[in-house]
């Protein structure tokens, strides 16, 4: 039988040591609290965890949703008498989310369908306040989030999403406003596909008097009663902001692409 | 300084005997259950979540996978028969690895989990993020050793070696430490964090979460959540869990290890109930069981036999001092009458 000399094998354990403590100290690079250090480190560690080992560890932290998110489709149709009709807005929470979390002994992931498309549509929303006001220069202030309700920690932060890496250089560089904004219409052109592919055959299901042309999702937040207003008879009514849309999209139909 | 003798002498005991096996053959046990209950509960919805003509876009993906060290085994055709084929292929990998555990299968079955990971990204939570790393490092070290239906033999095979150093062994028990120390790491970063937020600060931070409609699955948690007496001792018993786990695998206290596991298993009952999140609660319990060492479960299974024990024993004195009229006591074991 062949038995590795001593020293082979001796190598072979330092070598996975040496390649775990590499691990450990990525791992520490990437969960690290924010600093100037840790966004150098972390920039590199991801190259290397990416795709991986990605660590994304919050779990409500650092503070929990304070408005509940949901999501709504409308469908625009053309009549009989050739006049543009539009639906009312209808609740995709009820349908994919309800619908999960009926069958709560082992949910299923349909309502991870729903949950990621709002929160993509927000974020998106947000990048795009963000571009704008950086292009505005240094004069315009405010952090990009939408004035009415704050910049909600999203209800899905639980999810393991990708951190972003920071673009502090964008506000000095026109040319990298440039570049966000072609990532943000990439990322724009993406979540349009999962919007018409969802909402598509839900207009189908409706069988409206006419021919479907148009589809559209849009994103309200409601704000939860304070804990401190929990037991007042009538406490604050509940802030309500539409925090991203995705204005009319062409109708997919069946078997479309 | 480490001397280069007490170097060798490290290295070598790294190689010489095989660690926390229990733990990861249970680990084993948990991230493959849930998994297939994965599969099996979305089995219907499939082609919606994952499919080629599912909510994300195909071409997208395929796109997304050009970039370096990406793969998805999805991506290989856009038909509808090779998607079928490899979903259920994963199905049956991860039924059979659950089962058996050997080494090529956690290569495959590694291979299937990040195929599926892969083609629908925005589908995921915690809990999986922690599979498909806890997947990779898996591959590395032997989950078979118990729980398996080729268990015995492998331990037999432990055991007949030489007490030398193996590479294979150094590679089990480093990546087993990493393990471990991944699943820390998840709490540790958790706890935290959680520890700069004003509402766990504050002692309310389970009273905003429990009135989140995506996971409020029942009107039992926001109800208790109300009480301020529970819903701060909840709150505060979340974080101090979540940042006792790392003393908790440090320590060589066993009780305090067992108890702070306990806690985290109450955690994510509490989690999985209330919130529905129940595929992110058993496989963050599944990464739990590698903080134990094997002691740990081998006296836990000692006092667990103690204690069935002393209630048999207590039981059948008390049959023998049933009253003359009672009803007839069972037939005892054939073992108990020999003697």
């Amino acid at each position: 039988m062949f038995r590795p000399a001593l020293r082979w094998t001796r190598l072979v354990s330092l070598t996975s040591l040496l390649v775990g403590v590499g691990y450990a100290a990525m791992v520490l690079c990437l969960v690290a609290p924010p600093s100037p250090a840790q966004e150098k480190m972390a920039s590199a560690a991801y190259k290397i965890a990416d795709p991986y080992f990605v660590q994304s560890w919050q779990l409500f932290a650092p503070n929990p949703p304070d408005a509940n998110t949901y999501g709504w489709y409308q469908i625009a149709y053309v009549d009989a008498s050739g006049r543009r009709q539009e639906t009312d807005p209808r609740s995709l929470n009820d349908l994919f989310v309800g619908q999960s979390q009926s069958q709560w002994v082992f949910p299923d992931r349909v309502g991870r369908i729903v949950t990621s498309l709002d929160e993509e549509l927000v974020n998106l929303q947000h990048e795009q306040i963000r571009i704008d006001t950086l292009r505005r220069g240094p004069a315009a202030t405010g952090d990009g989030s939408d004035p009415a309700i704050g910049p909600s920690v999203s209800a899905s932060s639980v999810a393991g999403a990708q951190p972003r890496v920071p673009d502090t250089e964008a506000v000095k560089d026109p040319r990298a406003l440039d570049g966000l904004q072609k990532a943000l219409d990439a990322a724009v052109a993406r979540a349009a596909v999962a919007v018409r592919r969802v909402a598509s055959p839900l207009a189908d299901e409706l069988h409206l008097p006419g021919r479907v042309v148009e589809v559209r999702i849009f994103v309200t937040t409601v704000s939860i009663t304070r804990f401190s207003d929990r037991y007042r008879d009538h406490p604050p009514s509940p802030k309500i902001a539409r925090v991203g849309d995705s204005h009319w999209l062409a109708y997919l139909p069946k078997g479309g692409r | 300084m480490i001397s280069p003798r007490s170097l060798t002498s490290r290295l070598d005991r790294l190689g010489t005997r095989p660690q926390r096996l229990i733990g990861l053959a249970v680990a084993r046990i948990g991230l493959g259950a849930t998994f297939v209950l994965i599969y099996l509960s979305n089995l219907q919805y499939r082609n919606l979540l994952w499919g080629p003509h599912g909510a994300a876009d195909f071409d997208q993906f395929r796109d997304s996978m050009n970039s370096p060290r990406r793969y998805s085994l999805y991506m290989i055709s856009e038909s509808t028969p090779w998607f079928n084929a490899v979903f259920f292929t994963g199905l049956i990998v991860a039924v059979l690895w659950t089962v058996y555990g050997t080494r090529p299968l956690t290569l495959l079955h590694a291979i299937f989990v990040w195929s599926l990971y892969e083609r629908n990204e925005s589908l995921l939570d915690g809990g999986d993020n922690l599979n498909r790393i806890l997947v990779i490092l898996l591959i590395f070290t032997t989950t078979n050793a118990y729980f398996s239906p080729g268990a015995k033999k492998v331990r037999a095979r432990l055991a007949s070696r030489e007490p030398r150093p193996r590479a294979a062994t150094s590679m089990h028990n480093v990546a087993a430490t990493l393990v471990v120390f991944q699943t820390v790491v998840v709490y540790a970063v958790a706890g935290l964090w959680k520890v700069v937020g004003s509402r766990w600060r504050e002692g309310n931070a389970l009273y905003y979460i429990t009135r989140v409609d995506e996971f409020s699955t029942n009107s039992v948690m926001p109800w208790l959540m109300k009480d301020p007496f529970l819903l701060t001792g909840a709150t505060y018993l979340t974080i101090a869990v979540q940042l006792a786990i790392v003393p908790a695998a440090l320590t060589r206290r066993r009780r305090f290890r067992e108890g702070v596991l306990l806690l985290i298993v109450g955690m994510h009952l509490g989690i999985m109930y209330g919130m529905g999140l129940v595929s992110f609660g058993l496989f963050m319990m599944a990464g739990d069981t590698t903080i134990l060492n094997d002691d740990d479960y081998r006296a836990a299974r000692r006092n667990l036999r103690a204690t069935v024990g002393r209630i048999r024993h207590r039981h059948s004195r008390l049959d023998q001092s049933r009253p003359h009229g009672s009803p007839a006591p069972k037939p005892r074991a054939l073992e108990d009458i020999r003697t």
